[in-house]
């Protein structure tokens, strides 16, 4: 019995550390999206395209994990009043102006050219609220900053 | 007696509408993706993909074998030959097959979305080729009008002796040769519409016309670069991001290798992990170890070598589009200039043949070939743009084929955009 116990440790352990992965990449998020708003005002090159890819496939990668992830969730939701700390989404969230300008140069001759990760951004933002429970929306929108970038983003309203 | 045969009519005019389909360019897409057989085939492989991930999360939970509970011993030492019934989320290779298996199915929503895009640009390609095919029916229609309209007058001329017989008995082998030319042409045109019946998923059985479409100015179109699109080209390509899946989902096998001595995983892989069948799992911790080891790296070299060799093939055909695209547009001048001075030169032959002026009949008859070849030529050359468009289009997944991404299409599925 001890061995089984044992073994499930280990196993909640393993399971412990992938969470580890994805929330280090939710803290990367600030110096990515600090280099998305270095490029933003940039033409768009092939490096900077990539600076770009870079940031909104994080974003992609986090809320697939997360909603493809319940155990992920549970424990989200658990730790999330704990630990949440407002400076988030002014820090990790990228604003609606730069988005704009990125959103303005990637359409050529009728052709887009940028990632679709671009394209969707709001969209996977309105998605990745709905996978939040009310309270925990209010939390994150108490910071009147941050309140008024998911507004400007359309994934809250009023 | 009136009224039977009035509806008698009125269903044979019916009945012939209904075996005749109406397919614009704009229907194509729509058409494959609803209809077509390899489309449908490989939407059942994701949807298998996608099953097989609830399968391997089930298969963690505990299982009734009635043959081995009968075996159960009376200890529980030796109940642990049962685990993988009792308790098969003991084993670790299981839930590595479970995140494999999320990987793989990833894998082959890339591999559809490939062949999606691939069948819709072969059906809207062919369905360009038949609409050029038609117009150089009909071009090659009004090249026989005008071919026989020299014969009558060579015929009358000859009757006077301006003429020498063998002239007429040419021009008239070149007015056969011009009716072999518009029955060929049209067995290749109901030879394309059932090629693309056949795309599109529509029974054979069934008539298909085009509506034909607007060919574009080209002269308006400007120049477009190599670097404007290769980001997209490679960014968004299902080839290379289905093998980026594959080889995330090997560090699973590596994983495997090292937790053998849990035991081996009952779950299969689905079928895009197949690339992987190859690869040794010993059943318990050996020495075979470091060579499964060995070959799950050698895998991952060769799936680099992939993932290289097709972004230079998506580069060599985006470098050679967007050069065939510039040329046209360099060149379009060209074009048009050839066909007016084919015109005006036909134009001026035929008013000199009009006002008696001896004209000998073969230059008249180069005349009639040369304005044939330039309209012929011009009309080609604006069917070939819009096939490079479309080409462009299908390389960075723009217009009819935009399909998203595995992982965004999961995302945003129900999502209103």
């Amino acid at each position: 019995m001890n061995k089984l116990l044992v073994l499930s440790l280990l196993m909640f352990s393993v399971v412990s550390c992938k969470y580890g992965t994805t929330y280090g990449n939710l803290k990367g998020l600030s110096r990515l999206k600090s280099e998305v708003e270095n490029v933003s005002s940039q033409d768009l090159t092939t490096e900077n395209q990539k600076v770009i890819r870079t940031y909104f496939t994080n974003i992609k990668n986090l809320v697939y994990e997360f909603k493809n992830n319940s155990r992920m969730q549970s424990y989200t939701h658990k730790r999330f009043f704990k630990y949440f700390k407002g400076e988030f989404c002014d820090k990790g969230v990228l604003g609606i102006d730069a988005y704009n300008e990125i959103m303005n140069k990637c359409t050529v001759s009728g052709f887009y050219i940028c990632s679709d990760e671009v394209k969707f951004y709001k969209e996977m933002l309105s998605e990745s609220k709905t996978l939040f429970t009310k309270l925990e929306i209010s939390k994150i929108i108490e910071s009147e900053s941050c309140k008024q970038k998911l507004l400007n983003l359309e994934v809250i309203n009023e | 007696m009136k009224s039977i045969s009035y509806l008698f009519t009125v269903f044979f005019t019916l009945n012939l509408f209904a075996s005749t389909e109406v397919i614009s360019l704009n229907d194509v897409a729509s058409k494959v993706k609803e209809s077509n057989f390899t489309v449908l085939e490989n939407a059942q492989r994701v949807y298998q993909a996608k099953e097989t991930i609830t399968f391997s999360k089930r298969n963690l939970l505990p299982r009734l074998n009635f043959w081995n509970i009968l075996k159960l011993p009376f200890d529980w030492a030796s109940g642990i030959d049962i685990v993988q019934d009792v308790a098969p989320f003991l084993v670790p290779n299981n839930w590595f097959r479970v995140s494999q298996n999320k990987l793989f199915y990833l894998a082959q929503k890339e591999q559809y979305r490939a062949l999606w895009a691939n069948e819709v640009m072969t059906s809207k390609l062919l369905f360009l080729n038949a609409l050029r095919d038609i117009d150089f029916y009909n071009a090659l229609k009004v090249q026989k009008g005008r071919v026989q309209e020299l014969v009558d007058i060579v015929e009358t001329r000859s009757v006077m002796g301006d003429v020498p017989p063998q002239v007429v008995k040419f021009l008239k082998i070149r007015q056969l040769e011009i009716e072999e030319d518009l029955r060929s042409m049209d067995a290749l045109i109901f030879e394309e519409k059932k090629a693309i019946s056949m795309l599109m998923g529509i029974e054979q059985e069934k008539n298909i016309e085009f509506l034909p479409v607007a060919l574009p100015k080209v002269e308006d179109l400007s120049q477009i670069s190599f670097d404007t699109f290769i980001f997209r080209a490679l960014d968004n390509a299902p080839e290379i991001n289905q093998y980026n899946y594959i080889k995330s989902s090997l560090r699973y096998i590596r994983k495997e290798a090292y937790f053998t001595f849990l035991g081996s995983s009952t779950t299969a892989r689905s079928s895009a992990g197949g690339v992987f069948n190859s690869i040794p799992l010993q059943d318990g911790l050996g020495f075979g170890m470091s060579s499964t080891l060995r070959i799950a790296a050698s895998e991952g070299k060769i799936l680099d070598i992939n993932i290289k060799a097709t972004k230079e093939v998506i580069k060599k055909n985006l470098y050679n589009l967007v050069y065939s695209f510039n040329s046209y547009i360099e060149n379009i001048d060209n074009q048009n200039k050839r066909l007016q001075l084919a015109d005006d030169n036909y134009n001026i032959i035929k008013t000199q043949l009009v006002l008696g002026v001896s004209v000998d009949p073969l230059e008249m008859l180069t005349s009639i070939e040369n304005l044939f070849d330039a309209s012929i030529s011009l009309v080609n050359y604006k069917y070939e743009v819009v096939n490079t468009m479309e080409k462009l289009k299908r390389s960075i997944f723009n217009g009819d084929y935009t399909k998203k991404e595995g992982k965004l299409d999961d995302i945003l599925k129900g999502v209103n955009q």
